[in-house]
């Protein structure tokens, strides 16, 4: 996720930060999305 | 051709004004001869499941301008339930579906939009923007803005349920108000919706099974890269279904509707599924009863240990494989046909078969061999309180049989300071009436309740029934959407304090125990008390909402 986005949308920006550690690490273990992109689902 | 909706408005000579103004907005020359994509958005400022959908929809209209068609962002409304549960905010709720789904009826066809994407988030967003896609019927697609992430306090996990049920733990002394306030703090840490298989949850599952959204759409967190990246996915992916021609009418099929009810039934999903399903069948004259989905609760078993009566969240089953590793077990099983047709242009099993399963060694789903109930959590009750039926919520936690006392309430509010005081008790069946449609109007949900319930321990010792509906957050022994509601004079308008009242699950059973005699003596002097409203939203609302069994949809 580009940086930025979501950052002002946070009403606490301390919990806003312990979540986003736990996400990114989320992401990168799963990245189901990477294999939907792999596939042929989705080819215009 | 794929401007055949708007090139009325770009390609005929004489309609003047409209290219003007189109020129106005910054379409080019070229443009004109492009599709045009209504991308509507219920992004809003002042609700976590909503905050952050207007800047999906900036992505989603890059990426569709990418893909060399127009993207027009418009915007129509949204109701927090979290925010406005326990108040009379709650009537307009349910209302909100169809004014979403007439909202987006309205731009789409006024603008003479070629498709529509729909960027959405709270619970009635989803159906909302599925009706008005199924009455369009042109090429859509919905994209949901994502579950939001677990909160954490003192090392235990937190959702809005938290929040809520930390109230009733307060009121039983069971907690003192630093600790209820510290919960409260933590318990919503940003956008999207609510975490876990509640409503928002449940109807994104619905829809993504039904193949009216991409894979995993339901279960990408709101913030994660994930979710950013299907926004970017979406222009190909609705150009792809405009070229092909692939309309909702295509994919929002009878088999379609049961595929959706089978994998919300696997994932213990919410009561108001039935509801805003049969509403959406409507839209698209898919006959779908409540009947069908007792059928489908028999044949279906309860798998997925997800709040609100299990220990996981929505991110959770993500982390394992999302819904469409749901959909690959269940199709392995044959509990849903592969055959439908979604909005990747493809069927759900050729979907399916692209992507993994669940993870090995996960524990959020269970094997269906040793399933957490054999059959559906979902069930559709009869009786003499409920001619025209009404829906369960039993896990199997909370038993198949409850008998008891009736303590009637025709208020959530009385409810609420009756719990508060302490008067409601062990082996109470707490009744809750005038809550219906359009008693209420808008069958406001009963979570503060059911949550003031749980928190006081009573969980398993109290039923409740009510005409109104309950959040997906709700669980207990809980029976709700009760019709004929109470305004209209069902039975549940005569039950008397300490009458008593039978559920029987088992036997989809729920009766009030008095002679038919009596029963019909009670209805002959009833007298329907006035509306609640007499102008305005709700007023309108109360005229032309048909029952809970039958949708409560407003344009039949």
């Amino acid at each position: 996720m580009s940086e930025g986005i979501f950052d002002f949308r946070f009403a606490n920006c301390d919990l806003a930060q312990s979540v986003r550690g736990t996400i990114w690490k989320a992401v990168n273990q799963t990245s189901l999305w990477c294999i939907l992109e792999k596939s042929e689902l989705l080819r215009p | 051709m794929l401007n055949k909706y708007s090139s009325k408005l770009t390609q005929q000579r004489s309609q003047v004004g409209s290219q003007a103004m189109l020129y106005g907005v910054g379409l080019t020359e070229a443009d004109m001869n492009k599709a045009q994509v209504g991308i509507a958005s219920t992004g809003w400022e002042g609700n976590t499941c909503n905050m952050h959908l207007n800047d999906l929809a900036v992505e989603v209209k890059k990426s569709v301008q990418a893909a060399d068609l127009i993207g027009l962002i418009f915007h129509t409304i949204g109701v927090s339930d979290g925010i406005s549960m326990g108040t009379e905010g709650m009537n307009y709720s349910l209302p909100s579906r169809d004014i979403i789904a007439d909202s987006i009826e309205t731009v789409m066809r006024a603008q003479w939009y070629d498709a529509n994407i729909s960027v959405v988030g709270c619970d009635k967003n989803m159906p909302g923007s599925v009706i008005a896609m199924g009455r369009l019927n042109r090429p859509s697609i919905m994209v949901y803005g994502g579950t939001i992430h677990p909160g954490f306090h003192n090392g235990r996990k937190l959702d809005i349920v938290s929040a809520f049920e930390s109230y009733g733990q307060f009121v039983a002394k069971e907690t003192d108000l630093k600790d209820l306030k510290n919960v409260l703090k933590h318990a919503c840490p940003g956008a999207g919706a609510c975490g876990g298989m509640y409503t928002a949850n449940t109807m994104a599952s619905a829809i993504e099974t039904l193949g009216m959204s991409l894979p995993y759409s339901s279960s990408n967190p709101a913030i994660s890269d994930e979710k950013q990246r299907e926004c970017q996915s979406i222009g190909n992916a609705i150009r792809t279904i405009l070229e092909k021609d692939i309309k909702p009418k295509d994919v929002m099929t009878r088999q379609a509707f049961e595929n959706a009810i089978a994998v919300i039934i696997a994932l213990g999903g919410s009561t108001n599924a039935v509801m805003h399903l049969i509403a959406m069948a409507k839209a698209v004259d898919v006959v779908l009863t409540i009947d069908d989905f007792q059928t489908i609760s028999n044949r279906t078993p309860y798998l997925a240990d997800l709040k609100p009566s299990g220990k996981y969240v929505m991110e959770e089953l993500h982390k394992v494989g999302g819904v469409p590793a749901v959909q690959k077990l269940l199709l392995k099983e044959q509990l849903i046909d592969g055959s439908c047709l979604t909005v990747t242009g493809n069927s759900l099993a050729e979907n399916i078969d692209a992507l993994p399963g669940l993870m090995e060694g996960q524990t959020v789903i269970f094997p269906v061999s040793n399933p957490i109930k054999k059959t559906g959590h979902l069930q559709i009750l009869y009786g003499n309180l409920a001619r025209e039926g009404a829906v369960a919520k039993i896990t199997g936690k909370e038993g198949t049989h409850f008998s008891g006392p009736a303590k009637v309430f025709d208020s959530e509010e009385a409810c609420l300071k009756a719990i508060e005081d302490g008067k409601v008790a062990s082996g109470d069946v707490v009744i809750i009436r005038y809550e219906g449609p359009k008693g209420g109007p808008g069958m406001r949900e009963m979570l503060s309740i059911t949550a003031a319930i749980m928190g006081a321990g009573l969980g398993k010792s109290v039923a409740l029934i009510t005409d109104g509906r309950f959040s997906g957050g709700t669980h207990g022994f809980v029976v709700g959407h009760v019709t004929p509601e109470a305004q209209l004079g069902g039975a549940i308008a005569v039950i008397k304090n300490g009458d008593q009242i039978t559920i029987d699950v088992d036997n989809h059973t729920m009766d009030l125990n008095i002679s038919e005699q009596e029963l019909e003596d009670r209805l002959s002097q009833w007298t329907a008390p006035g509306l609640k409203a007499s102008k305005g939203v709700l007023y309108k609302y109360i005229k032309t909402v048909s029952s809970a069994s039958e949708g409560c949809v407003t344009d039949e």
